[in-house]
């Protein structure tokens, strides 16, 4: 397996470990930074995230790092953004409060409603929506681990694999070069390592 | 569709596994990483260390634990024993595991509960009860509460199935009721709840389904049934009628009683989601 970077966006977030060591066990040569200038030169972006959505907004500006974020989704340059790291790509998000996102995809963040237990916890399947590069050699409808109490609303052509949960909520999305995952490829055992190798491909 | 997860559960003294997987030709059965690497290939669907240790000296050699293993599985784990504070929480969290447990602490400082949650996401924080029956209407028993949980005691008189809060290792009483302490827990930013029966422990005579019904009914948050797994059909019991999302075992599972594939086999044919 040919080694190839990728630069982890480091704004503290307490899953940071277990993405790096799973995005080396795929052949990564990871970079961790939070530095605007490194995240301006990266080839590949990865943006982890566990926690509240405004708190992880609050820690990018803290960094000085937003706009870097921003400019890099519109380089074309491959981004991917997971759980929290998923959410913040979008407009908005109503998780305690209102707080703004990157604006990358449009769309935004809502609560699961009540009729389902929150968060949801453990694994569920995903069931691809469209052909994405991220699926090469997977099957459909693999189960994957979910740890979340708020989803994305968007646009269809954005979503590439849904979960059922209540209803059923874009659990992989796309749009160009830019992805995101909601549930732990880090934890998802086969599946999840072969999303992040697909990803290192793109 | 959400699968219902089967979880092995690890109890580590410092730095090793007792009572530990001893069915299997692992080159240490006593080390907990190993352990978990087994599980993991088992079809596990999360892992829970337990940490006995008693000595506070030891707890650095967890930390090693809990590093070595998040770098060698692809797979959640819990941590749980002797988490006091904020600052435990982060040293466990920042070493790879994906959720800590509490379970005295909490009740002697509730507070904990909404910390955890507010610094590091609901969905860290698991809130574990060990619960026990109380047929004699007890007033509480004589243990000084927090005045935030006072209220959350047995209130006497009270029908015959009430269940209490026991603390310090399942030994010490603390008058609490255990729906209302579940309830209280979730309220507060617990994401989970591991309830543990202390008169099924280590019976093998199944979960305590009345007990987990009780709280499965009071909460909206995922519920982890533990203490009793002896048989499949016990599994299945929790789920099905105690309305448990995860089920957790530790000796039928090390003695090899049977396999985690086997039981999801079983519960997938009782028409159980799991993830086989």
């Amino acid at each position: 397996m040919t080694t190839k970077k990728v630069t982890v966006v480091d704004y503290r977030t307490s899953n940071l470990l277990s993405i790096v060591k799973a995005l080396q066990k795929v052949g990564a040569d990871v970079q961790l930074t939070r530095d605007a200038s490194d995240i301006g030169k990266a080839d590949k972006l990865v943006l982890p995230g566990v926690g509240s959505f405004g708190a992880a907004m609050r820690n990018i500006n803290s960094f000085g790092i937003k706009q870097s974020l921003i400019d890099f989704g519109k380089s074309g340059r491959p981004l991917i953004g997971i759980c929290l790291g998923m959410q913040l790509l979008f407009n908005v998000s109503f998780e305690l409060g209102i707080n703004d996102g990157l604006g990358l995809v449009p769309g935004e963040v809502v609560a699961f409603n009540s009729t389902v237990k929150v968060p949801h916890m453990g694994w569920n399947q995903v069931e691809f929506q469209k052909k994405s590069r991220l699926f090469d050699e997977l099957p459909d409808g693999q189960y994957a681990y979910f740890v979340h109490s708020y989803y994305v609303k968007t646009d269809d052509e954005c979503v590439s694999g849904k979960t059922d949960y209540g209803l059923r909520f874009p659990s992989i999305i796309e749009r160009e070069n830019i992805f995101g995952i909601q549930f732990h490829p880090e934890k998802s055992q086969t599946f999840g390592l072969k999303i992040l190798e697909n990803f290192l491909r793109v | 569709m959400l699968a219902k997860r089967i979880i092995p559960c690890l109890d580590v003294n410092a730095g090793r596994v007792v009572k530990g997987v001893n069915f299997v030709n692992l080159t240490d059965a006593g080390d907990p990483v190993e352990s978990a690497r087994f599980y993991e290939r088992e079809g596990a669907d999360e892992i829970v260390f337990l940490d006995i240790t008693a000595s506070v000296d030891n707890r650095s050699t967890m930390l090693n634990v809990v590093r070595k293993t998040a770098e060698s599985i692809f797979l959640p784990f819990t941590v749980g024993g002797g988490i006091r504070t904020v600052d435990d929480m982060r040293n466990i969290l920042s070493n790879g595991a994906d959720k800590v447990s509490l379970n005295t602490a909490a009740v002697l400082n509730p507070g904990l509960i909404s910390s955890g949650a507010a610094e590091f996401g609901v969905q860290c924080i698991v809130v574990a009860i060990d619960a026990k029956r109380t047929t004699d209407g007890r007033k509480g028993g004589v243990m000084t509460l927090p005045a935030e949980i006072e209220e959350l005691r047995i209130s006497p008189p009270e029908s015959a199935a009430t269940y209490e809060v026991y603390i310090n290792g399942g030994r010490k009483p603390t008058g609490i009721d255990v729906v209302k302490w579940a309830k209280y827990a979730a309220a507060q930013g617990a994401g989970e709840i591991l309830l543990t029966s202390i008169d099924k422990d280590g019976t093998n005579s199944g979960y305590d389904v009345d007990l987990l019904r009780k709280v499965t009914g009071a909460v909206n948050v995922p519920v982890i049934a533990s203490g009793g797994a002896g048989t499949m059909e016990h599994f299945y019991e929790a789920i099905n009628d105690g309305g448990a999302d995860a089920v957790l075992a530790a000796s039928v599972f090390h003695f090899g009683k049977f396999k985690i594939a086997e039981v999801k086999e079983y519960l997938s044919k009782k028409n159980i989601a799991v993830r086989l």
